[in-house]
């Protein structure tokens, strides 16, 4: 087994498992119907572009935006290596296949850059030769300096371990690399991204390619990249619950543990248990805006007033009778942790009446405000 | 007290892991509750939580807390949070707890990270928050699953004094463990699990003369006790 071999065989899996996850959703008539019309729609468009520029594109934006454009777009890149946490095992220990494999990584990386600028460059190109009035020397410029700034970027993502200096570091280089363009002429550009590719690309392969310490990194990365299809999929099917969002190792709101009842009881402790919970539950939060929100904007928007008035009434009885408050309630309380303080079956019934109200009362009275309003605003 | 009466527990009827496991944990007393991988400890101590589906028999436990071998916290709850609920559901004095919680917390080095959610803890960290949740709680019975897996030597014997003066306190354990030489050391009594079945209930004298082994230690009763078991077992197949 050589390292190049070994690429080869992950890197064919790697097509084989996202080809089966795109096949899950993606049939031929999805190809047939949308995708065969998307593409012949994506040409036909592309050609009226190179036909009329000007027009597809806001005389208030000065020509250069667009190259700043593709650098934002280049930004998410970075290198992968391919590792799997199974090669602690059996991979780690052998030097030569473990640099190999890493090689063959790494140059498909640089390929897919160079790939990935040509497709933006190519699409870009009628508002670079047309409204910036570059020639085919120059944008050749152009697509060096966008090799340049994607190895760059995906070098600091590599050696910069901690997520806020990194992404501060991505921030001011993709503010320097724009402005650069103000400052540099092409040709000067060109040769000092020209330099900067090559170093990069020796730097890397004489001391990124064959390092250990980026390992577990790596490993984390393969795994995001691997399932970047499924996550995908599971993001826009509204069927599969999201986990919720957090922000930093401390809460936001109430930061400091603050209690909201002064008197502890088993009523209070799960009620405001229940509070922060869902102030905290990012997925929880957006569905109780999003059924308050319909309704808000429902009677906004409908044209007669009774309207308005029955579907605040069919607010109340949906807030009262559906199952939706009692379910989240449900599913709040459905969490393994109260095996470890169990909370009394009384308790339970008092605190659902208690949460019920809190959640219900400010959602009637603004969606009740909003009728009222929506009301003297029709009849006016 | 806690009374285990199982005549046949699983996860369905018709798939019974366990059978005729009957045993008790008196006020003051340690139990350890030790097996094979796969012997039915776990579904023993979901049977006394009463979260497993099919379970015949009589289970009498009350006022207890339970330590799981996985930490389990409530999500987007910090570490204090969590204390205050506690204090809340036990209703006991609150300046006795925070005394006690303080005490602990000081102990177990998460004074600095109290305001965080335990979901960022290390795995070790939260099975430290985990033990402090337990015992703040001072129930009568406690029920422990795995409480030295991630813990550091130091940790250990800090939960062991821990555990002593709950003891002392007249608190009843159930300790599931594989951690057998100190088991051997801290339990008065075992519960020997094997394929679903309990072979052995008793002291380390007792484990002894059961399996013939005078003397012997609990890592070497155990091994004797549990072959035994599995030739029986594949006698009768």
């Amino acid at each position: 087994m050589t390292g190049w071999k070994l690429f080869k065989l992950r890197f064919m899996d790697d097509i084989r498992y996202q080809r089966k996850i795109l096949g899950m959703v993606i049939d031929w008539t999805i190809w047939f119907y949308a995708f065969i019309p998307f593409l012949i729609f994506g040409v036909l468009f592309y050609i009226d572009i190179w036909k009329d520029t000007a027009s597809y594109w806001p005389e208030i934006l000065p020509g250069t935006v667009i190259i700043r454009f593709l650098l934002l777009i280049v930004t998410i890149v970075q290198f992968r290596m391919f590792m799997q946490e199974a090669d602690q095992l059996f991979l780690l220990d052998r030097l030569k296949l473990y640099r190999g494999l890493r090689r063959a990584a790494f140059s498909y990386s640089m390929l897919q850059k160079i790939g990935m600028s040509v497709l933006l460059l190519a699409i870009a190109l009628p508002w670079l030769t047309q409204l910036i009035g570059l020639g085919v020397r120059q944008s050749f410029f152009i697509f060096t300096f966008l090799v340049a700034y994607q190895l760059l970027v995906a070098t600091i993502k590599k050696v910069i371990r901690h997520p806020v200096k990194r992404w501060i570091l991505i921030a001011v280089l993709f503010i320097l690399s724009g402005n650069l363009l103000t400052y540099l002429t092409l040709d000067i550009l060109f040769v000092a991204s020209a330099a900067l590719a090559i170093i990069l690309i020796a730097w890397n392969y004489t001391v990124t390619v064959p390092a250990k310490r980026y390992f577990f990194e790596e490993v984390n990365d393969e795994i995001k990249e691997r399932m970047r299809y499924a996550k995908m999929i599971l993001g826009t099917a509204k069927e599969v619950e999201k986990p919720p969002i957090r922000f930093g190792k401390r809460p936001l709101i109430l930061r400091n543990g603050r209690r909201i009842f002064k008197q502890p009881n088993p009523e209070s402790g799960l009620l405001e248990l229940l509070i922060k919970g869902l102030l905290r539950h990012t997925v929880y939060l957006k569905s109780y805006f999003q059924v308050v929100g319909i309704t808000l904007f429902a009677i906004a928007l409908l044209p007669i007033v009774w309207l308005k008035w029955l579907v605040f009434l069919l607010f109340i009885l949906f807030l009262n009778y559906n199952s939706w408050l009692k379910g989240l309630y449900m599913k709040m309380l459905d969490e393994y942790f109260f095996h470890v303080i169990p909370i009394e079956k009384p308790a339970r019934e008092a605190v659902w009446l208690r949460f019920r109200r809190l959640l219900m009362i400010p959602a009637i009275i603004l969606a009740g405000l909003a009728a009222v309003l929506m009301t003297f605003v029709t009849i006016n | 007290m806690l009374r285990c009466e199982i005549k046949e527990a699983g996860y369905s009827k018709h798939e019974a892991v366990l059978k005729n496991i009957t045993f008790q944990v008196q006020p003051g007393e340690l139990v350890g509750l030790i097996g094979p991988n796969g012997a039915g400890k776990s579904t023993t101590i979901k049977s006394l939580l009463g979260v497993i589906d099919y379970v015949q028999g009589e289970i009498e436990v009350e006022n207890y807390t339970y330590i799981p071998e996985r930490p389990f916290f409530y999500p987007g709850l910090t570490l204090m949070e969590h204390f205050h609920f506690l204090l809340a559901t036990i209703e006991a004095d609150e300046v006795d707890f925070t005394r006690k919680m303080q005490r602990l917390l000081k102990e177990f080095d998460l004074e600095d990270v109290v305001h965080h959610y335990p979901e960022s803890y290390s795995k070790g960290m939260q099975q430290k928050a985990m033990i402090m949740l337990a015992f703040l709680k001072e129930a009568d019975i406690h029920i422990i699953d795995e409480p030295f897996m991630g813990l550091d030597p130091k940790v250990v014997r800090k939960l062991l004094g821990i555990i002593d003066k709950e003891k002392q306190r007249g608190a009843g354990i159930l300790m599931s463990t594989h951690v057998l030489d100190t088991a051997e050391k801290i339990c008065d009594r075992f519960l020997l699990i094997s394929n679903g079945k309990l072979i052995a209930d008793g002291t380390l004298e007792h484990i002894q003369s059961k399996s013939g082994l005078q003397g012997g230690s609990l890592f070497d009763c155990f091994h004797i006790l549990t072959e035994r078991e599995a030739d029986d077992r594949l006698e009768i197949i």
